[in-house]
């Protein structure tokens, strides 16, 4: 009897943690050369190009502040993404629900100008008050779920647009800065700006975003409300069955996404813009969704894939200085990641083993 | 003609091996199948007999060995070729298109209609396939509306019309009423009397002594025996089925029984689709009872449980846990209550496949002390009951925080139920609980259900496997189109009598 030998795929029952590393590190690795073909087709030379983003985003002291700045907003978006995506409620309004944390701070700070509160009480209140806005603009779509089993994906992507108009209308009007040529609101009050930390442009709100994530690890491994958000997400019958209230849970996801979503929006004009101003947000809900996804729905995932993206976009800006190539090369990056992924991902899922023939 | 029948296989199979990752389906596998035989392949579930099927119907390629067929080896790449050379496959869960009809679920697929069809010139010629069959059906209506024995009379005809010579049936009787048994039996002797060869697939012993002439017997992918039908005794073949003698009813002693533990009382229950599951129904578990309720699958049982757990409220009529009334509490209240349940969907209604073992353990019980305290998950009380559970039910697993997808059937099903009695348990209501487990882990399940007994537990056993009803029920109950039939003590019960109240045919009207 001759023994022959011959290579088969068959498919893995679970992928597993080291494996899902590996995975992402290729698809980082082929994402790069990719682009690299792209640069280099476009007339560039890849090396300086990519030393320009390496540059920009780690080169120094400056340049790692603005990362780590750049990636506090998606950071929020990402975790407020996990916690409905975990549930197998598909929030795409983030974006909205950042417009709306944002809109409640703005509406506070214009209602009551007179507000005259210490920073350290101030700026927590409305930290809370951009969560309760995007809380609330959570709410819609949760509760015509849980009510009427109305699909969230359609109600949060049109929520957003009626945000979007709400506050453009707003900016061009009633809360418009007197004489101003642009859509922005006047100044807010000195004791309302987020501290700044070690004598940097890093503010105070990407040590809450950081809390925020343990605070969500906590919540999703160590809570009552986590185990059941999982299970529901995992196996809504058995859930069902086992006499979790799926309805709930999907209104509860909601409004913590939301909630997330609002903080990040909050801090945003907080801690940057000091005033609520058009366009103040570039797609941070949108780009939450990729570092869910990229961070394997896992906040400390989001910590390390939200100050990756950041430090993309921070590069951006450094590679327009140092070379021709425009800064949407970034986008082709952080796209070309989350199909490499998604690709290695599925590549991964199956493994080549030898089998033997005796024949 | 007779001599040349006996003397040259149809099918050879030729030590045919195949794996899926590390489990060997199929481990050498030999036999040789008869023109003209009726031939059993006997096996308990995961013995390998749907793989084997599906080499030989070209839906599956073995890893090594060859199949003959008409003394050529075939190389098929799928069903489609396997057709085309004349074997044809009844599948255990039906392949049809269902708002489609008879006729349209015949043709489909077959190339020789053409690519203009001719409903009335194909209905006649299935028509004909089907009255030289004896097999009565309405050809026009759609599938849906069928009976599942009529749905398997168009699989068969199907077979027939597109002329095969070997035809293979997965486990065909397991949604069959007995009378609908009979029936298919007589068909494939007509079927044999014509020349066409039969590969029966099934597990149950009886059917194998009835119908074939040979059979083969498969144990963990390996062929054990081929045996002439006319030797063996159902004893001999269970013999080999499990490798030592087993005796067929479990040793049970006698429970006195007490109060009621579950007393479902004029229950009327509706489906998603506003028709009616069950029908003014009324059963009383006692304590150290079992009551197995009998019926053909989609005749009110899944709405029945269902009711019982709480998660369809019914629209009249009460349940009663213990002397308390649970009629439209929610599922955590009555499970806290005392009602443990096994669901018929392991997978989909049971447990959380992501999940960890320790975690589908306490899935349903997560928001009870010791588990979890002002709303946070005590992870090292969880992780020891789970040691204990894993111990205490012999559950084959890498630990604690194994997920559950990589656990066995058996092991699940023991995950399953640690996890139900591992509260204080009044009643269980058990749905298909050893539904795809071989026979040592179905009897550790009636093992751990007579402790439950002992304990002072009822249960209410619902399974369409009469076989399981009679080997562990005190009583039988038999539910048709969500209608109570009769309860018989399950020594003045007989097959027969069950199987017509199944059928819908109670005593009175039958003669």
């Amino acid at each position: 009897m001759t023994k022959k030998y011959s290579l088969r795929i068959e498919k893995r029952k679970d992928i597993g943690f080291a494996m899902s590393t590996i995975s992402i590190i290729v698809s980082l690795l082929v994402s790069l050369l990719v682009t690299a073909g792209v640069i280099y087709l476009s007339g560039a030379d890849p090396k300086v190009v990519l030393f320009a983003i390496a540059k920009g985003s780690f080169g120094g002291k400056n340049a790692i502040i603005d990362t780590l700045i750049k990636s506090t907003p998606i950071m929020l978006t990402g975790l407020a993404t996990i916690v409905a995506f975990r549930a197998r409620v598909w929030n795409i309004g983030q974006e909205g629900q950042l417009f709306a944390g944002a809109m409640a701070v703005t509406f506070v700070l214009l209602t009551f100008p007179n507000l005259s509160l210490p920073a350290y009480l101030l700026i927590p209140l409305l930290m809370i008050v951009s969560m309760i806005g995007g809380a609330l603009w959570g709410s819609i779509p949760g509760y015509l779920k849980s009510k009427f089993n109305v699909n969230e994906i359609i109600v949060t992507v049109m929520l957003n647009y009626v945000i979007l108009y709400l506050m453009t209308f707003l900016l061009n009007g009633p809360w418009q800065e007197p004489g101003s040529f642009y859509y922005n609101t006047i100044k807010f009050p000195e004791s309302s700006w987020l501290p700044l930390l070690f004598d940097t442009r890093l503010h105070l709100g990407f040590l809450v975003a950081v809390a925020m994530a343990g605070l969500i690890y906590l919540l999703m491994w160590k809570f009552k409300l986590g185990f059941e958000i999982r299970a529901t997400g995992d196996n809504p019958v058995a859930s069902t069955y086992k006499g979790i209230n799926i309805k709930r849970i999907s209104l509860t996801v909601m409004l913590i996404s939301g909630a997330l979503a609002g903080l990040a929006g909050g801090i945003e004009v907080l801690g940057i813009h000091h005033k609520l101003i058009y366009g103040f947000s570039s797609a941070f809900g949108f780009t939450g969704i990729l570092i869910a996804l990229l961070g394997r729905m896992h906040p400390v995932g989001v910590i390390i894939a939200s100050v990756f993206f950041g430090a993309l976009h921070n590069g951006a800006s450094a590679m327009q200085i140092y070379s021709d190539v425009p800064r949407s090369l970034v986008n082709l990056i952080m796209g070309l990641i989350i199909i490499m992924m998604l690709l290695w991902e599925a590549i991964f899922t199956y493994r080549i083993r030898r089998v033997e023939h005796v024949g | 003609m007779e001599n040349q029948k006996e003397n040259s296989p149809i099918l050879v199979v030729d030590s045919i091996t195949k794996s899926y990752g590390a489990l060997v389906a199929n481990d050498q596998v030999q036999f040789e199948v008869q023109k003209g035989h009726v031939h059993c392949l006997l096996g308990e579930n995961g013995a390998g007999k749907s793989t084997l099927a599906k080499c030989i119907y070209g839906a599956s390629k073995p890893d090594s060995g060859s199949i003959k067929f008409k003394n050529e080896v075939t190389h098929f790449s799928s069903p489609r070729e396997a057709i085309r050379q004349g074997i044809g496959m009844v599948h255990q869960h039906f392949v049809l298109a269902e708002p489609m009809n008879a006729v349209e679920n015949i043709i489909v697929g077959e190339e020789s209609t053409g690519a203009i069809l001719h409903p009335d010139v194909e209905t006649a010629k299935i028509q004909k396939l089907a009255d030289q069959y004896g097999l009565t059906l309405d050809l026009s209506l759609p599938v849906n509306q069928l009976s599942v024995g009529e749905q398997q009379w168009i699989e068969i005809l199907k077979a027939l019309y597109v002329g095969v010579d070997l035809l293979l049936l997965d486990e065909p009787t397991a949604l069959l009423t007995p009378q609908e048994v009979d029936k298919l039996f007589n068909i494939i002797r007509k079927m044999t009397e014509d020349g066409i060869t039969i590969i029966l697939i099934t597990h149950k012993l009886h059917e194998v002594m009835d119908i074939s002439q040979r059979v083969t017997v498969l144990r963990k992918g390996k062929t054990v025996a081929t045996v002439d039908t006319a030797d063996s005794s159902k004893a001999s073949l269970a013999e080999l089925l499990v490798g030592r003698e087993f005796d067929f009813r479990v040793n049970k002693e006698k429970i006195e029984p007490g109060d009621p533990v579950l007393e479902i009382q004029g229950l009327t229950v509706k489906r998603d689709n506003g028709t009616t599951g069950v029908d003014d129904f009324t059963l009383t578990i006692n304590q150290g009872e079992i009551v197995g309720l009998a019926g053909v699958s989609g005749n009110g049982q899944p709405e029945l449980f269902d009711a019982c757990v709480g998660v369809r409220s019914p629209e009249n009529g009460k349940i009663i846990l213990g002397g308390e009334e649970i009629t439209g509490l929610s599922p955590l209240d009555i499970s806290n209550k005392g009602l443990a349940s096994v669901p018929q969907d392991r997978l989909k209604q049971g447990l959380i496949s992501d999940f960890e073992v320790q975690e589908n353990l306490i899935l349903g019980i997560h928001g009870n002390e010791p588990y979890s305290k002002f709303s946070m998950i005590n992870w090292s009380k969880v992780k020891s009951h789970a040691e204990d559970m894993i111990d205490n039910f012999e559950i084959a697993t890498r630990g604690p925080d194994q997920k559950v997808k990589q656990l066995s059937g058996g092991n699940l099903q023991k995950v399953l139920l640690a996890r139900e009695v591992s509260k204080e348990v009044t009643a269980l209501v058990a749905s298909s609980p050893t539904r795809g487990l071989d026979i040592n882990a179905t009897y550790y399940v009636y093992k751990r259900f007579l402790d439950l007994l002992h304990d002072g537990t009822g249960i209410l056993l619902i399974s369409e496997d009469l076989d399981e009803i009679f080997n562990v029920s005190d009583r039988i109950a038999v539910i048709f189109n969500g209608k109570l039939m009769g309860i018989f003590d399950v020594e003045d019960a007989t097959r027969e009598k069950i199987g017509l109240l199944m059928a819908g045919v109670k005593e009175e009207d039958s003669d």
